[in-house]
């Protein structure tokens, strides 16, 4: 199998880059949304995510890959596990890689949620579930290309699971219901329709992509392709380093999240920004509020700066906006605006 | 848009060049089908397509393929494309089998798409990420399966239209695109078993492109000339490179040289050209003076002069020294003069009929920020065909897919059994048990999907107050079609024209995209925006939509159909189209934007039988709102 080709090694898309980041780095953000023109590495940038990420850890015995400090209650083999305990006996754990998951176009619903075993229910008769695509993302990555074209009733399903963090299935008088939290890329194109306000808002930044135009970038991209086609050894090899550099910026910056302070001034310019732009509900908020944290935390810093607020609006906020029909700027344009209006003292 | 006449003017040696192009386009997809992507090849059915698909075979059994040609059906299912579970073998042994789809079956050959511009776009899409990704990623029936696949895509597209393309994802990850509409079957060679390549060099070369080297000063003049052909694909980038690897590797070499490069360019650049290359330094997005130029003699743009080198040139020769490795004619150049020679041959390679697409696109002031391919991009069409089946109740006039749920309920026989059993039920033999979860219902694409029309009166007496509106109310609309999956179009007319400034799309972007740049002004040719728009309309019905127009305008006429000023004569013609119009009954809708109601604009909605709505001095939000309820009314 060929592998992906490196994170680090992709060219420019540096807003993509960046959210991608973010969402490895505090999954509370939410997912991540990228549109825009073909052929600019979307796909490629999120199928090289997989190797940037720190492994997990996991309850050993769990087929859903569990955190072992999540609560109980919310895994029923966990829960399972935990009641055949000792009295202060601990859950066997180990580490496994943080799961990135695709869903293809034109993947069945049983696939998705997960059904019945058919081998096993034609061989022996037995009921056993086979956990789907959800339960394998979760804690992980849900990666949807072309999100744009998935069918209706798969999009129906993903927003009620990435709400609920849960995932029930009833078939065959089997009742589960397993976690599964995970963090949904999308990927497409905005001229082949566009996506659902309610899915839309499932994804916490949302960045826009262009096909770089500077010619040195162009010829830069083109070198690479041909490098990692010709000699994937090497090219890999030379790569991996900057990708653990990366890999060890995104652990550091989770080791430092919880310590990154907002103060109760910044509060106030998220709020004062949203509803500004008039935003709708707590979500932009929300989102605004912790990509912040995370894109402090990457960088290194103990405090959200409003340079942190300025960098970050854009992919927070501009997905949420309503629709302005007499104003014919973009979106980001429109956040931009409001951040110059309202922060003019601080910018530089 | 069509140019008959400018395509009968090709030269018969332009034409059999065509042709020899086309033969090597051949060889090459069978050297390497998946690093190529593929072809789109437009030409419809008859003596030259089929000479040249039996030329791809000749050449695709010599090379080692057995079943060159894989046949994607119009219409294929997701379960013949994909792959899912193999239920007769499954049942039979046991064990969960799987089916392969098309796309596996493909691997290592070539999958033939006939009637590529009507291909729906999930396949579309399903096709095109097996392309990328060189595996097949099966989650179906209780299946993941990751299978791999490398093929290439050879799609026929029998557009007839201007606006008639395949999915812009797929001329996206080919290669090559050839045009054969322009040769007759009497401008081909008699027989190609002259242009047949040798299997021992098909082989070589096989085992050799992958490790043909590029040097960067290729690399910097290829995106050079993709710069000045205005191509901006990334991805057509990467084919160029891939195909002068494959052309070095047919004459035997190990790197690619500017001769390999100039006719890869030639290739897959030039079809994708989006303006006329220029010898000056370009300023952004202008036109060649020579836009005039006759496309008939393809070495004319040659003519044009050579950029003079800038003087600094001079002192790179040196620098060029390193180049040791064994070269065409052109070693001792300059990296720019290397580009500017593989320009010259890229503008050479232009097809006629883009070239004089260009010379069109130069007439216009403003190229849209598509590439200059407005209406290239072919989003699926909707038609009331069947698109498979999904879980659900057959109620609410859903129709229950009996053999889909048939195939649901019989894996899981054995378990109910066994459960009755348990539950010390009898169980009847010979019968099938169906539960609510097996049920199955019939997903149809969108049967009744409305393509709402726009024809909005951008000419100097509405320009003035209500162009603004007009445009606000649009947008809205637009969000409410979105809704409800309806498909948009605009049309806009002035001066002396009636233009389709945005295809039917369901993409709100573009439509918002078309509007910002539609501007007012000019003389109202009412007659030809009528006839224009009930022919868009009535195309559309043939596609299976359900046309609504929806005529924003004063009513006053001042062109005449055939362009002349004078408002008696524009009215009266305008009359006529609008009598003749009327024989269709679409739904339609006439807004009458001036100031005060006139009876000219009633007079014209009773003429078309469209429901008339006058709304003096109304905002952009009542626009929207009177155009939603009188289109359901009416």
């Amino acid at each position: 199998m060929a592998r992906n080709y490196p994170f680090s090694a992709i060219v420019g898309q540096e807003d993509m880059k960046l959210a991608i980041l973010i969402a490895a780095l505090d999954s509370s953000v939410g997912g991540v949304l990228v549109m825009g023109d073909r052929g600019t590495g979307k796909s490629t940038a999120v199928r090289a995510l997989a190797a940037l990420l720190p492994e997990m850890n996991t309850v050993q015995e769990c087929i859903y890959a569990c955190d072992p400090n999540a609560p109980a209650g919310t895994c029923p083999i966990c829960d399972e596990l935990r009641a055949k305990l000792k009295i202060g006996g601990k859950l066997k754990t180990n580490k496994k890689p943080v799961p990135v998951v695709d869903l293809p176009l034109g993947a069945t619903e049983d696939r998705v949620i997960g059904a019945l075993d058919i081998e096993k229910a034609l061989s022996s008769g037995e009921k056993a579930y086979e956990p789907g695509l959800l339960a394998k993302a979760h804690r992980g990555f849900l990666y949807i290309d072309e999100v744009n074209l998935l069918e209706d009733h798969l999009v129906d399903l993903l927003i009620d699971v990435a709400a609920s963090g849960a995932n029930v299935v009833e078939r065959e008088g089997l009742s589960i219901r397993h976690p599964a939290k995970f963090v949904l890329v999308g990927s497409g194109n905005p001229e082949e329709g566009e996506l659902r306000p309610q899915l839309l808002d499932r994804f916490g930044l949302a960045v826009e992509v262009k096909t770089p135009q500077e010619p040195k970038a162009r010829v830069e991209i083109i070198k690479r392709r041909d490098e990692f086609e010709r000699n994937q050894a090497k090219f890999m090899e030379i790569w991996e380093k900057e990708d653990d550099i990366i890999r060890a910026q995104i652990q550091a910056g989770k080791k430092k999240l919880p310590n990154v302070k907002v103060d109760d001034a910044m509060l106030e310019k998220v709020t004062q920004l949203c509803s500004h732009l008039g935003t709708d509900g707590l979500r932009g908020e929300l989102t605004l509020l912790r990509a912040m944290r995370a894109y402090a935390a990457l960088c290194g810093k103990n405090h959200v700066t409003i340079e942190h607020l300025k960098k970050i609006a854009v992919p927070a906020l501009q997905h949420r906006l309503r629709r302005n029909p007499l104003d014919d700027s973009s979106s980001a344009v429109r956040v931009k605006r409001a951040i110059e209006e309202l922060f003019p003292e601080t910018s530089k | 848009m069509e140019n008959p006449e400018q395509t009968q003017e090709i030269s018969k040696s332009a034409k059999l060049e065509t042709w020899l192009r086309a033969l090597q386009v051949a060889k090459l997809l069978v050297l390497n089908p998946h690093g190529l992507g593929g072809v789109i090849l437009r030409a419809r059915s008859g003596p030259v397509r089929d000479r040249w698909l039996a030329y791809l075979n000749t050449v695709a059994q010599l090379g080692g393929m057995h079943l060159p040609l894989r046949k994607m059906p119009l219409g294929i299912s997701d379960e013949n494309l994909i792959g899912g579970i193999d239920l007769d073998q499954t049942l039979r042994s046991g064990k969960a089998v799987l089916r392969q789809g098309l796309l596996a079956q493909c691997d290592q050959q070539l999958l033939l798409m006939p009637m590529a511009e009507r291909v729906e776009v999930g396949a579309v899409a399903k096709v095109v990420s097996a392309l990328d990704n060189g595996f097949i990623s099966i989650e179906r029936d209780g299946q993941s399966r990751r299978i791999e696949s490398h093929f290439g895509v050879v799609a026929l597209d029998e557009g007839i239209e201007d606006d008639e393309h395949p999915n812009e994802k797929i001329r996206q990850r080919v290669a090559f695109l050839l045009n054969l509409d322009v040769i007759g079957w009497r401008d081909i060679p008699e027989s190609d078993d002259d242009f047949l390549p040798d299997a021992g060099s098909l082989q070589y070369a096989r085992e050799r492109f992958s490790n043909v080297t590029v040097s960067e000063d290729s690399l910097n003049a290829l995106v050079g000339v993709a710069e000045q052909l205005g191509v901006i694909s990334i991805r057509a980038l990467n084919l160029a490179i891939n195909t002068a690897k494959c052309l070095a590797a047919f004459d035997r070499e190990d790197e690619v040289s500017s001769m390999h490069l100039q006719r890869a360019i030639a290739l897959v650049l030039s079809p994708r050209a989006t303006r006329m290359p220029q010898s000056a330094p370009p300023e952004e997005e202008e036109m060649p003076p020579e836009s005039d130029e006759q496309p008939e003699n393809e070495q004319d743009p040659l003519d044009q002069e050579p950029p003079p080198p800038p003087p600094s040139e001079d002192q790179k020769q040196e620098e060029n020294q390193e180049d040791e490795e064994r070269e065409s004619e052109s070693n001792t150049e300059t990296p720019q003069a290397l580009e500017d020679e593989i320009l010259e041959a890229a503008k050479a390679a232009i097809p006629a009929d883009l070239l004089a697409r260009l010379a069109d696109l130069a007439d216009l002031k403003t190229p849209k920020g598509m590439g200059g391919k407005t209406g290239a991009v072919k989003v699926g069409r909707r038609r009331g065909r069947p698109l498979g089946n999904m879980p659900g109740m057959p109620e609410g006039g859903k129709t229950l897919s009996i053999i889909d749920t048939l195939r649901a309920a019989v894996p899981w026989q054995r378990v109910r059994r066994a459960e009755m059993l348990a539950a010390g039920k009898t169980v009847p033999l010979g019968k099938i048990m169906i539960r609510k979860e097996d049920f199955r219902i019939k997903r149809y694409q969108e049967r009744t999907q409305t393509l709402t029309m726009f024809i909005v009166d951008a000419s100097g007496s509405a320009a003035m107050h209500r162009l603004a509106e007009a445009k606000g109310a649009v947008e809205l609309l637009l969000a409410e079609c979105y809704i409800r999956r309806d498909q948009v179009a605009v049309m806009s007319f002035r001066g002396s024209v009636a233009e389709l400034i945005l295809a039917p799309t369901r993409s709100l972007v573009k439509a918002k995209r078309a509007l910002i740049g539609l501007p007012g002004g000019g003389g109202t040719p009412l007659s030809r925006a009528i006839d224009e728009s009930f022919e868009v309309a009535n195309a559309s019905m043939r596609k299976g939509l359900t046309p609504a127009l929806v005529f924003l305008t004063d009513g006053r006429a001042n062109i005449a159909k055939d362009g002349s000023p004078g408002r008696p004569k524009a009215m009266e013609d305008a009359q006529q189209s609008a009598r003749a119009a009327s024989y269709y009954s679409f739904k339609s809708l006439w807004i009458d934007t001036s100031p005060q109601a006139r009876d000219e604009g009633k007079a014209m909605a009773a003429l078309l039988g469209s429901m008339y709505l006058p709304l003096p001095n109304a905002g952009a939000n009542e626009v929207s709102q009177a155009i939603m309820q009188g289109l359901k009314k009416a």
